[in-house]
């Protein structure tokens, strides 16, 4: 799984892609936030860790950015830094962040969160393939529902295109039944009627 | 390995607290005390311009990074000095940051200077076990 961490403190940021790597994690890094915005915006990774306090664009206005994305916007986002207080914490997870830990991080507390956002991004991802497979299935499925415009003499139907169209003709085409023609016993007594008659 | 030996020395900076953070990698240690030695100069001269210029803003941001760098570092004196003067420019005292400065400024160089002599204790290292 990619990470892409964003932080201005050079030795944070290599602390955290050795750890990263280490926990299984292909690492991007970036070292203000425009940078960090547009790593992000060319290689959309699922996981992302990001500096309170960095130039250009902070961590705060980038989780804003990332949850506006229309391609990754449920990119899995740990918002890291040595801003502690309570406000602090509410403000970083009502811009957008999944988690919020503080700086100096404690190395296995970051492990545990990490690997709870590696599952959650796992299972958002697995849920997204598994909508864009129903939503192929939709686009196969015929349906015949609503109010159906048919021809009270002739009982030819009217079609989407306003053409008049056979009845076994619009059936078959919005819907996966077919026909299987026969003689009812009524038309069956009409139809051989005559040719009784002869005889 | 440094054997420097002060009583207060895991106040300016503890190797083994660090080692243990980056999972007892020692050359993770070596490549972050080498990135410090590098960034560190740079923050100094950086909060030292800023409040030189009644820049409030610039203190604050830069103070806040070496705050966090130090933090990580298991430098807790830089730490202390750099939070003091994150504190100042946050509040906009710049008349108060005089005797802020000079704390992380002796703070700050006490720790370059051990990491300089640790990073050359741990290269002659590995030169004798050659």
């Amino acid at each position: 799984m990619r990470a892409l961490i964003a932080d201005d403190d050079r030795v944070t940021a290599t602390i955290l892609a050795s750890v990263l790597k280490r926990w299984g994690f292909e690492v991007t890094l970036a070292y203000d936030g425009q940078a960090a915005w547009e790593r992000f915006r060319e290689e959309h990774p699922p996981f992302v860790v990001l500096d309170w306090m960095m130039p250009e664009i902070d961590g705060p206005e980038l989780c804003r950015r990332i949850r506006l994305d229309p391609v990754n916007a449920h990119a899995y986002v740990i918002l890291l830094t040595s801003r502690d207080s309570s406000a602090d914490r509410v403000a970083g997870l009502d811009a957008g962040a999944d988690d919020y830990v503080t700086k100096p991080f404690d190395r296995e507390e970051l492990r545990a969160r990490v690997h709870v956002g590696a599952r959650v991004a796992r299972m958002q991802a697995e849920l997204a393939d598994r909508v864009v497979q129903l939503e192929q299935a939709l686009a196969n499925v015929k349906q015949l529902e609503g109010l159906i415009p048919i021809c009270s003499y002739c009982k030819r139907i009217r079609s989407d295109q306003d053409s008049w169209e056979q009845m076994e003709s619009y059936v078959t085409a919005h819907s996966s039944a077919t026909f299987s023609h026969g003689v009812c016993p009524s038309c069956f007594d009409a139809m051989s009627a005559p040719e009784n008659g002869k005889s | 390995m440094s054997q420097i030996g002060d009583a207060g020395i895991d106040r300016v900076f503890n190797r083994t607290e660090l080692l243990d953070q980056l999972g007892g990698d020692e050359d993770l240690v070596r490549e972050v005390v080498l990135l410090f030695l590098e960034e560190c100069p740079t923050q100094l001269t950086a909060i030292k311009s800023a409040i030189d210029r009644g820049d409030a803003r610039e203190l604050y941001v830069v103070a806040h990074t070496l705050k966090s760098t130090a933090g990580t570092m298991a430098s807790p004196a830089v730490a202390a000095a750099a939070r003091a003067l994150e504190t100042i420019g946050r509040e906009g005292r710049l008349n108060a940051a005089s005797d802020p400065w000079h704390i992380l400024d002796v703070e700050a160089n006490r720790l370059l200077v051990a990491l300089r002599a640790m990073s050359y204790e741990d290269s002659q290292g590995s030169f004798c076990a050659h």
